[in-house]
């Protein structure tokens, strides 16, 4: 077959299919009388009409007795608006949802189960139907540019009332009303707006009909739901692939210490995606230090590093502050075998034997060891004392200080000197020298209770023997 | 045999001038009990001595009433005129293990919280008292913060109230039918002269038990001091495994036992069935122990006894050295 057949070919079947569409259309167009007459009203009468041209309803057949009730195909208006036809007049309120409902039951179902639909505590819900997002006698394919409930359109529709701070303050006063601004900056609404509707929009991550509350467990958003509802596409190498990133970060994040802390213990304080990325304006950390980010946590990590000799030599060769180290997504626990010149020290990445910060790193290194082995004669020591049943309270307050101590140290890592660092430390020998001393001190005092003892046991012994030969005297005298 | 209830009365002496001096300074409730113990131990003067010594007491005088209960048993004491006797020291005798299920719960930490929950569900697996029973004992459900306060009223002023009532129908029964001396019961002739008089001779005897069991309590004291632990929480249940109390370790293991034989039943309740039908033949001693020689103690009743013994003296061990 020739191109000029194929062509032929294609504009008969082109041709045949409008010509069809066209008599389906005047079909119904003729049998809807409903329609007929308001199309050809004036005013207010003539608009639904007008609208309804171009809604998918029409389109598909559904006339206006679909929703309104009523015979349309009846040519004389009473009995076509006979109230004992079904005719309801105009559909308010809650009553449009029924009317949905006769086609659209599954979303109308999941909408009165939503926050924005449901009737709590007996108060009108906050969305009454569902015109009020997908519009009136107007209604498109979600998939229509002009639908309002289409990619970069839902944004703005959801806006309409979250953007609004006198409504808001009707439900809740405390919400943020910029989200939409925020969007607009987002990675994601920055490609919405430029026509990619693969983008997300509100509904990609809140959900459309079924829409919970933030802080219900159930819903897409809710803090701990959210590394998943991201990796819903960021997780997909298919849906990703026109994007060209990395599609592993839930996986990362998942064994990381933020990811087993809030989705395997359960611990709200650790980060999901947000924290780092933001929600409405989430994008890539714009921020000019990654650690500005880090340190809305890790507040005393943030500061050392600021000024930090990291910080300068990091800029100066682009590379990203604290992920050098720690990693992005994929952030393990933090151990001090970071530190020094062995297998796993993060050091040795950069530092080659015998410069400054290679010695530096083995200096933190075994002074940080050989702390913790005072640390642990120290608590031997302790415990030795507590099984005897001695006060250790003073000894266990000093545990808490030594821990501190170390704690301290363990952040001065991040400063890169070793001053601050060294100064903590030699704290943290001293109280667990303190420790030492009290605890033993304490297990002293067991044993001179023991010396009392043996002195009473002894003064009671011989008062036992002194009584026992008076008493077999005793008994010897009256023969017994 | 004469002075196990000597010693028992020295230790329950012992027990309420202790209990006075630590009542001065406990304050019960979840939020002060087991500061006012660390505060005891660490901080009152001899306080530690105070507490160890009330807490080696309590054990001895289980272990002393159950001793002196057990000689009686095998002397036959319990038959008449003195049964009232022996049931109200065998009432005594669980009292006593009430008072120290109940005073093991005081000092709030983990361990002996811990022991407590353990013990109450041995006592819950007892067929139609056991739940009713425990609710009893304990004040609710399950020990918590909000009931400790009913089991320290129940340890300073209930049973202190019902110990001193049944010991005073012991004592008055004692002193009716006179002090059990098998020798008067069973012989007669020139041998029953030989009876102690109480002054010097029984004194003499009672103090030197009485340096003997104190010299007991303070090397139990210094050698043994009674931890302080880590605060209980009552949110947190017992472990698998957690020991109950001391005097509740042969029913676990008998338990342990069935179960090892038969996995599919509930040992504990069995268990505990057993046990509470041996204690019942034991203590109803005096109904069925009538048609036996008056002077020879009769086979079955020897060999329940020393089987009895042995059976809770051997499980309490092998529990013991399970849990070590």
């Amino acid at each position: 077959m020739n191109f000029k057949s194929t062509l032929r070919l294609v504009i008969v079947i082109a041709f045949t299919a409008s010509i069809q569409q066209l008599l389906y259309s005047q079909k119904t167009q003729s049998d809807d009388h409903c329609f007929n007459c308001h199309e050809v009203l004036d005013g207010r009468l003539k608009k639904p009409a007008d609208l309804f041209k171009k809604d998918i309803h029409h389109q598909k057949g559904v006339t206006c007795a679909g929703c309104h009730g009523g015979i349309s195909s009846e040519e004389d208006q009473d009995k076509a608006m006979d109230t004992l036809e079904g005719f309801i007049r105009v559909p308010k309120g809650r009553s449009i949802n029924k009317v949905c409902a006769k086609c659209h039951k599954k979303q109308s179902d999941a909408f009165l189960k939503s926050f924005h639909g449901s009737d709590t505590k007996g108060k009108q819900p906050i969305i009454v139907n569902c015109i009020v997002c997908h519009g009136i006698h107007n209604i498109v394919p979600v998939k229509n540019k002009n639908s309002a409930v289409n990619g970069a359109n839902i944004v703005k529709t959801c806006s309409k009332c979250h953007s609004n701070a006198q409504f808001m303050k009707k439900y809740n006063p405390g919400l943020n009303i910029d989200q939409f601004e925020k969007y607009k900056t987002s990675g994601h609404g920055k490609k919405v707006f430029s026509g990619d509707n693969k983008a997300a929009n509100c509904a990609s991550c809140h959900g459309n009909h079924d829409i919970k509350k933030v802080n219900d467990p159930n819903s897409k958003v809710y803090f701990s739901n959210v590394p998943e509802t991201c990796n819903k596409c960021h997780g997909d190498s298919t849906y990703m692939k026109q994007y060209n990133i990395p599609t592993d970060q839930y996986t990362k994040y998942k064994g990381s210490i933020h990811g087993v802390a809030l989705l395997e213990k359960g611990n709200m304080n650790a980060p999901n995606c947000t924290n780092c990325h933001g929600n409405h304006g989430a994008s890539v950390p714009e921020t000019k230090s990654i650690s500005l980010i880090c340190g809305s946590c890790h507040i005393q990590n943030s500061l050392l590093y600021e000024e930090s000799p990291h910080k300068s030599a990091f800029s100066k060769e682009k590379k990203n502050d604290c992920v050098v180290c720690h990693g992005n997504h994929g952030i393990s626990k933090p151990g001090d075998e970071m530190l020094g010149s062995g297998e796993k020290s993060v050091c040795i990445k950069c530092h080659v034997n015998n410069d400054k910060g290679f010695i530096a790193a083995v200096l933190m290194k075994n002074m940080i060891d050989s702390l913790l082995k005072e640390m642990e004669s120290a608590n031997h020591s302790i415990y030795l004392a507590e099984s005897m049943g001695m006060d250790l309270s003073e000894a266990k307050f000093e545990w808490a200080e030594i821990n501190e101590a170390l704690m301290i140290a363990r952040t001065g890592t991040h400063f890169g000197h070793t001053d601050k660092f060294v100064s903590s430390l030699k704290n943290g020998f001293k109280l667990t020298e303190n420790a030492k001393v009290i605890s033993e001190q304490a297990v002293n005092d067991f044993y001179k209770r023991r010396n009392w003892l043996a002195y009473s046991l002894i003064f009671s012994i011989i008062i036992f023997a002194a009584l026992f030969l008076k008493l077999r005297k005793i008994e010897k005298m009256r023969n017994i | 045999m004469y002075f196990s209830g000597t010693v028992t009365l020295l230790l329950l002496f012992n027990l309420i001038l202790t209990g006075l001096l630590l009542f001065l300074y406990y304050k019960e409730g979840n939020s002060f009990a087991y500061e006012s113990v660390e505060f005891i131990s660490y901080k009152v003067r001899f306080g530690w001595l105070v507490r160890a010594i009330h807490y080696w007491s309590a054990v001895l005088l289980i272990l002393s009433i159950a001793f002196h209960m057990f000689s009686m048993f095998f002397l036959r004491a319990y038959r008449k005129p003195r049964e009232i006797t022996w049931f109200t020291g065998a009432l005594l005798l669980l009292l006593a293990v009430w008072f120290s299920y109940s005073g093991s719960v005081l000092p709030w930490n983990s361990k002996s919280l811990f022991m407590a929950q353990s013990s109450t569900e041995i006592l819950k697996a007892a067929p139609l008292i056991g739940n009713t029973l425990a609710d009893y004992l304990i004040g609710g459900n399950v020990i918590t913060g909000q009931n400790l306060s009913f089991i320290y009223k129940v340890h300073i002023l209930i049973l202190p109230a019902l110990f001193s009532f049944i010991l005073y129908i012991h004592f008055s029964s004692i002193k009716r039918n006179g002090l059990f001396n098998p020798e008067i019961e069973y012989n007669s002739g020139d041998e029953c002269k030989k009876k102690l008089p109480i002054y010097p001779n029984f004194s003499i005897r009672a103090f030197l038990l009485l340096i003997i069991v104190t010299d007991l309590l303070f090397i139990l004291a210094v050698f043994s001091p009674v931890e302080i632990g880590i605060k209980a929480d009552d949110m947190i249940t017992a472990p698998q495994g957690t020991m109950p109390g001391w005097y509740f370790l042969f029913v676990l293991q008998l338990s342990k036992i069935i179960h090892l034989f038969a996995a599919e039943v509930n040992g504990k309740q069995i268990g505990i069935t057993i046990c509470i039908c041996i204690g019942m033949v034991w203590f109803l001693a005096p109904l069925w122990d009538r048609i036996s020689n008056k002077s020879k103690i009769s086979t079955f009743q020897k060999y329940f006894g020393i089987s009895v013994i042995i059976l809770i003296f051997c499980l309490t061990i092998i529990a013991c050295v399970a849990d070590y």
